[in-house]
């Protein structure tokens, strides 16, 4: 048996330069392709060598894919649109305000640069963050296939645990959500250092004078399936939706069959007793109007994926690969499955270090075309053609970059091993993010695991960096 | 722009220039090791077939050719007929358990070839949990006949006549959780056999007994092996001491192969066969008078070390042998210690040793008691502190406590008294605020570790030799041009040892850091002995030590020399400079002289010693053999308070910390920010096990921890919006050259007690069963 993991095995990698192209390649390899959106759950499976395939499609740099509009009765989010923007796009805070925040409990900044929200759809986690929102905002799905559109419901495309309505060679194109003005609750509650929820409520509303007209609750992460509970609080002022916010909760979770999930993080009891109180919790915020909740970024660009220059050269099994790395091109011929993080290491750059097989840690992070992701998770090939920096690329010669400055100075390490990869996911989040480094989006934005420093240093640092960023002097 | 502040280790984090083991240049025509390992926690070998991996271009060695060059087990702390060797030969005992190794010349080869090791089981029904170890009816070691690896009963004064005597006897189990510190840095070793001579560069924390096992399983001479470290090691706390199995492995494929073999761990490796610390289950009994004097104690410990009684275990029984008293005076103690073996993950070194698992049951008993008579837990604690420090060693005073440690004496009650006022305060915020609790913990901190400890798994009349090992080599120099060069045969794990060893020999010499050259990393091409190396907080109290001692030595000859250029019999000193005293404007510097010894040698007058490098070893002076069963356990003792101040979450049951004080007094502070850190990484080590960190099993010995995301090892975002504070205090060590006690491990020590007991004024139990996952704290609220 091997638990020597982290490395993926070996497949062949393409990329698809249209929805077209993707879907040909798609249909051309039947069950021996899958689509590689952001990778961010494809690639720990292959790399934890829970799945094998044979090719992979390179998708993400169809940005006629990323986009967030309104158009017609629709808020349409393209399936390639990443967390990071349905997070802290302006549109959906403003119209969706629960998916929006469903996006910000997902992960950490580098996932959220790079994972889709169609990825995530498809992928179908019973924990994912997005289907109890999506089911409460009645959203749907367009997925397409050569020559063919249909348009499912979220809550008929979940079929199970990681199984979807999703035929082999088929696309998701877009997410749609009806607009309506609605109000909404999202509860959400993660255990420790784990990375998805233990239990996610989501409850939407209408109302009409102080009456609720119609209600949508959501409850996942609990359950084998996301489970809807439609229009119970119709006809209820929001007053007596607090009030009776015990019974309720007891005759939602006393008529679900369903068994509970188990896992390692929680046991079923435990869940579902959670999930009451998230939503006695729910209820009573709707009827005391306490619907805000920690005031996020906005934004309104989507962010681009840089197409490629150059096509891939295959030369035998091997691709060749062109990287620019702190502003140096470097070329080599490598196996497609070779990660990013190992390219750099064999070629000099020691300072991107590994510390865990399933892309959590963060150790291997740098800056892919300015924005953070971890090197363990990308296949060198999708970098090609790119920009990569590292720590090294941000100093200038031997004088220290504030962030670097600002580490020292609060003493933010200890065995060093996870330094540069903090300091890298600090660049991202104060450029990118939040440059005021407020507690909560810190919080929910910047996960990387040191286990020497009890973090306190490195959250002053982080502080620190913040106002060197914005003007301070050292 | 300001300064930076002078931290070197920093320096290398920020510039990404660190030197960690798999940035070790590989020699050219190193192969990659992947490891085959048992997929079954309990079962026997019936047939391996390695073919397939040579027909794939391969190399592979299983146990019969890795038995060849892999002749003797390990040496084991215990008294048992039990074979330890890196590799299964017939039966394997854990989930990962390694039987074979492969070799490629690429790593991700090397890992696909695994695919190809063919292995035939039987498997056998597991040993599980203590509780199945104890039935007996299923052997982890036939040889043994039962699972018990050792067993020892000590008493310790008139426990008895306490115990009957007592009007109040409280009594509580506990359960402490299998767990791994966990080095965000996983094992790796480059292992090269050529001409007769083993060459290894390996992350371990030492030369320590590693050397000394890994030559004796290769059947080598200790003379052959070149043992390396680099520079930097990406963490360890303790772990990376049991990397030594894996050297024998990585040693021998290379002996097999002939060529240099290179291995580094993946994070699931880590998880499932490294290292961890032991289970515990353990009772504590407390007998004291009805206004809460505590005047007896008893424990009764049942430690389960996994598969192998991996040694230094069963240390961790004994780790804390002086100190069982915690910091309370108490004269009459009992121990019944249970080692246990079980079809899991073997033991070794972790965090704290000893440290948390024992206070963990020590302080939540003593806050139980003090809930029992109804007196105010931090009052309870204060009335039971040693006040009386009465033996005398040298110029210094002691308590000797009743197990054979000697606490030096401070002011035991001014370092508790020092988190009063924020408990108080706390308390009273808890009044208005019911989910809000509060905890105190009080512990005396060991450091130094007395390496003689273990001889306590055995019966006194059947121990061989008597141990005491402790000490450390410390080397001061000063080449040509006037550099002060300081070397240690340590290891750096990131606790800023070159930093602070650069301003002690600085201050000592009086010059600047800057022209302090420290070399801090294992190498045993020179001098080491063998308790040198980075574990038990020794870095204070015994390297820090070794290295002034070394350097008054040096300065000493300097003074010599200065009196020899000079002409004169009484030189002054300054900035670096030395001077006749009768004629102050005659001056020579350490350069100055350097430079004479390295170039003019000749002209120095006979009889002076010019050698300009001074090695001195260090062992502390409270450092003995066990005398019976009683045995100082540390090389000192400092007092340390704990508040922990908490919030429950009523919907999710979840904890969060909202303030987090500790008051320590350890002597001598060199370096406040590093003393700080330690605190800091402690604290946080000590969070993680008690909230989150479990390796855990299914019932047929799977383990079901494999990835971080199910460790649940908190992340930078479970700490933001937690205060900290820390309360330092200093009363130095007189009787170690240092002055200084050691800091790594208390605030890992106290934590998990502190919790506890916050969350017991809470909800009014103690959860006595870690971690305090928050489907038991439910269940505790909810019966
Ligand atoms: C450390 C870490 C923590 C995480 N934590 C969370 C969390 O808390 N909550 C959460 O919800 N998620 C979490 N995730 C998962 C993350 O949200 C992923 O980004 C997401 O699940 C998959 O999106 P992706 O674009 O990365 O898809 P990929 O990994 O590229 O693909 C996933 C699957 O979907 C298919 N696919 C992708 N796009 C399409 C498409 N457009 N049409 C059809 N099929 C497609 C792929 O072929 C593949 O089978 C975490 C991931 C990591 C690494
Ligand atoms: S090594 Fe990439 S996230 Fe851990
Ligand atoms: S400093 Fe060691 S892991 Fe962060």
């Amino acid at each position: 048996m091997s638990y020597a993991l982290g490395l993926p095995r070996g497949f062949n990698y393409l990329r698809a330069s249209s929805i077209d192209e993707a879907l040909k390649l798609l249909s051309e390899y039947g069950g021996e392709a899958k689509v590689l959106a952001g990778g961010m759950s494809l690639m720990p499976m292959l790399k934890l060598r829970m799945m094998e395939v044979k090719y992979l499609i390179d998708i993400l740099s169809l940005n006629e894919l990323r986009y967030v509009k309104i158009d017609g009765n629709y808020l349409r989010i393209g399936a390639l649109t990443t967390h990071n923007d349905v997070a802290m796009n302006r549109l959906v805070n403003e119209r969706a305000k629960v998916l929006s925040e469903s996006a910000w409990h997902i992960a950490d900044v580098q996932v959220r640069n790079i994972g889709t929200i169609g990825g995530s759809l498809a992928h179908a986690d019973p924990a994912a963050n997005y289907y109890p929102a999506l089911i409460a905002l009645d959203a749907e799905v367009v997925i397409r296939g050569v020559g063919t559109e249909r348009v499912v419901k979220v809550a008929e495309f979940y079929k199970g645990p990681y199984t979807t309505d999703l035929g082999p060679s088929e696309l998701i194109t877009e997410v749609r959500i009806p607009v309506s003005s609605f109000n909404g609750v999202y509860e959400f509650f993660r255990r420790g250092g784990a990375s998805f929820p233990s239990a996610i409520v989501t409850v939407t509303y209408q109302e009409k004078e102080g009456v609720i007209t119609s209600s949508r609750i959501s409850i996942g992460a609990v359950y084998p399936e996301p489970v809807l509970i439609k229009d119970n609080l119709a006809g209820m002022s929001t007053k007596e939706v607090g009030a009776k916010a015990v019974d309720i909760a007891n005759s939602i979770f006393s008529s679900i069959e369903a068994k509970p999930l188990e896992d390692t993080h929680a046991l079923g009891d435990y869940k579902i007793r959670v999930a009451r109180n998230m939503l006695i919790k729910a209820l009573a915020n709707i009827a005391s109007g306490t619907l805000s909740k920690p005031k996020t970024p906005v934004r309104e660009v989507i962010s681009e994926w840089k197409p490629a220059e150059d096509k891939l050269e295959y030369v035998g099994n091997l691709v060749r690969v062109r990287v620019n790395v702190n502003g140096q091109w470097i070329e080599d011929l490598v196996e497609p499955r070779l990660l990013l993080v190992d390219f750099l290491r064999r070629h000099g750059f020691r300072e991107v270090r590994r510390g865990c097989d399933e892309g959590k840690c963060g150790a291997c992070t740098v800056l892919f075309d300015g924005k953070a992701v971890k090197s363990c998770m990308i296949p060198v090939a999708r970098a090609s053609g790119h920009y990569i920096t590292t720590i090294r690329g941000l100093s200038k010669g031997v004088e220290l970059h504030p962030i670097q400055r600002a580490f020292i100075e609060e003493f933010a390490m200890q065995c060093g091993y996870c330094t540069h990869g903090f300091m890298m996911v600090t660049y991202d989040y104060l450029t990118n993010i939040d440059p005021a480094a407020d507690d909560e989006v810190l919080k929910l934005s910047i996960k990387n695991i040191c286990r020497c420093t009890g973090y306190v240093n490195i959250i002053k640092a982080i502080k620190r960096a913040s106002k060197y960023l914005s003007g301070a002097n050292p | 722009m300001s300064k930076l502040p002078h931290y070197r280790e920093g320096l290398r984090a920020v510039t990404g220039s660190g030197e960690y083991i798999d940035d070790i240049p590989t020699p050219p025509g190193t192969l990659y090791m992947a490891i085959y390992r048992s997929p079954y926690a309990h079962a026997r070998i019936l047939k391996i077939d390695l073919t397939g991996v040579l027909e794939h271009g391969g190399i592979a060695y299983g146990p019969g050719e890795l038995s060849k060059v892999i002749p003797n087990p390990f040496p084991l702390a215990v008294d048992a007929p039990i074979k330890y060797y890196p590799f299964a030969r017939d039966k394997v005992r854990f989930v990962g358990e390694p039987i074979a190794v492969v070799l490629s010349d690429d790593p991700y080869r090397a890992v696909d070839l695994l695919d190809y090791v063919q292995v035939d089981f039987e498997p056998l029904k597991p040993v599980v949990s203590i509780d199945d170890a104890l039935k007996g009816d299923v052997l982890v070691h036939d040889e043994l006949k039962s699972n018990i690896a050792m067993y020892r009963h000590m008493k310790f004064g008139p426990v008895d006549s306490v115990f009957s005597e007592s009007p109040v006897v409280v009594k509580r189990e506990f359960y402490y959780q299998k767990h791994n510190a966990m080095p965000l840095e996983t094992y790796g070793v480059l292992a090269h056999y050529v001409g007769g001579e083993l060459n290894v560069w390996a992350n371990v924390q030492g030369p320590l007994l590693i050397a000394y096992f890994v030559s004796r399983a290769l059947g080598l001479p200790t003379s052959s092996l070149r043992l390396f470290t680099p520079r930097d090691i990406g963490g360890s706390f303790g772990s990376k001491y049991s990397l030594y199995p894996y050297i024998v492995l990585a040693a021998a494929a290379s002996i097999l192969s002939g060529r240099p073999v290179k291995w580094i761990e993946s994070r699931t490796e880590h998880l499932v066969g490294s290292n961890s610390g032991g289970a515990r289950k353990g009772v504590v009994e407390i007998a004291s008078t009805k206004d809460g004097i505590i005047k007896g104690l008893k424990f009764r410990f049942y430690e389960d070390v996994g598969a192998y009684p991996r040694p230094p275990d069963p240390g961790v029984l004994f780790r804390v042998h002086g100190n069982m008293n915690g910091a309370y005076d108490v004269k009459a103690i009992e121990v019944e210690d249970y080692v246990i073996l079980t079809n899991k993950l073997p033991t070794g070194l972790n965090r704290a040793y000893g440290g948390p698992p024992f206070y963990f049951m020590l302080e939540v008993a003593v806050n139980e008691l003090a809930r029992e008579l109804g007196i105010d837990p931090l009052e309870l604690r204060i009335k039971n502190l040693i006040r009386d420090f009465p033996k005398k060693l040298g110029d210094e005073y002691f308590y000797e406590t009743i197990t054979g440690g000697l606490y030096p004496k401070q002011d035991y009650e001014r370092v508790v008294r020092a988190i009063e006022p924020e408990y108080r305060r706390w308390l009273e915020e808890r009044r208005k605020n019911p989910n809000i609790g509060v905890g105190v913990v009080v512990l005396v901190e060991p450091s130094g570790t007395n390496l003689g400890y273990t001889d306590l798994a055995i019966e006194p009349s059947r121990r061989k030799y008597p141990h005491s090992g402790a000490g450390t080599y410390v080397t001061v120099s000063i080449d040509m041009s006037g550099y002060i060069r300081v070397f240690v045969n340590g290891t750096n794990e990131g606790l800023g040892h070159e930093t602070t060893l650069a301003e002690v020999v600085a201050a000592e010499l009086g010059v600047d850091p800057s022209i302090v050259i420290v070399e801090n990393r294992v190498d045993t091409t020179r001098t080491w002995a063998l308790s040198d190396g980075s574990y038990s907080s020794r870095f204070a109290p015994i390297v820090i030590s070794a290295a002034i001692l070394a350097s008054r030595q040096l300065r000493e000859r300097l003074t010599r020399l200065a009196m020899a250029m000079l002409g004169t019999d009484k030189v002054g000193y300054e900035n670096g400079q030395f001077y006749d005293v009768n004629n102050p404007s005659r001056r020579v510097d350490i350069r100055r002289i350097a430079s004479s010894v390295n170039w003019d040698p000749g002209s120095l007058p006979e009889g002076v010693d010019s050698s300009l490098s001074v090695t001195v070893f260090y062992q502390p002076p409270t450092v003995k053999a066990a005398e019976g069963d009683r045995i100082n356990s540390s090389a000192t003792y400092a007092i340390q308070a704990h508040l922990a101040v908490i919030e429950l979450d009523p919907d999710t049951y979840d904890i969060r910390v909202r303030k987090y004080v500790i008051a320590h007094d350890s002597g001598r502070v060199f370096k406040r920010e590093f003393v700080d850190g330690q605190l800091m990484g402690g604290l946080m080590h000590g969070l993680a096990l008690t909230l989150y960190e479990e390796l855990m099993y299914d019932d047929q010995g799977n383990p079901l921890t494999t990835s971080l995301d199910i460790y649940e090892s908190p992340t930078l975002a479970e700490a933001v919006g937690m205060e900290v504070e820390f309360i330092h205090f200093e009363t130095p060590a007189k009787f170690l050259v240092s002055e200084a006690h050691g800091v790594g491990e208390g605030a890992m020590m106290g934590v998990p007690a502190a919790i506890v007991n916050a969350l017991a004024s809470i909800i009014g139990k103690a959860v006595t069963d870690l971690p305090l996952r928050p489907y038991k704290i439910m269940r505790a609220i909810e019966g």
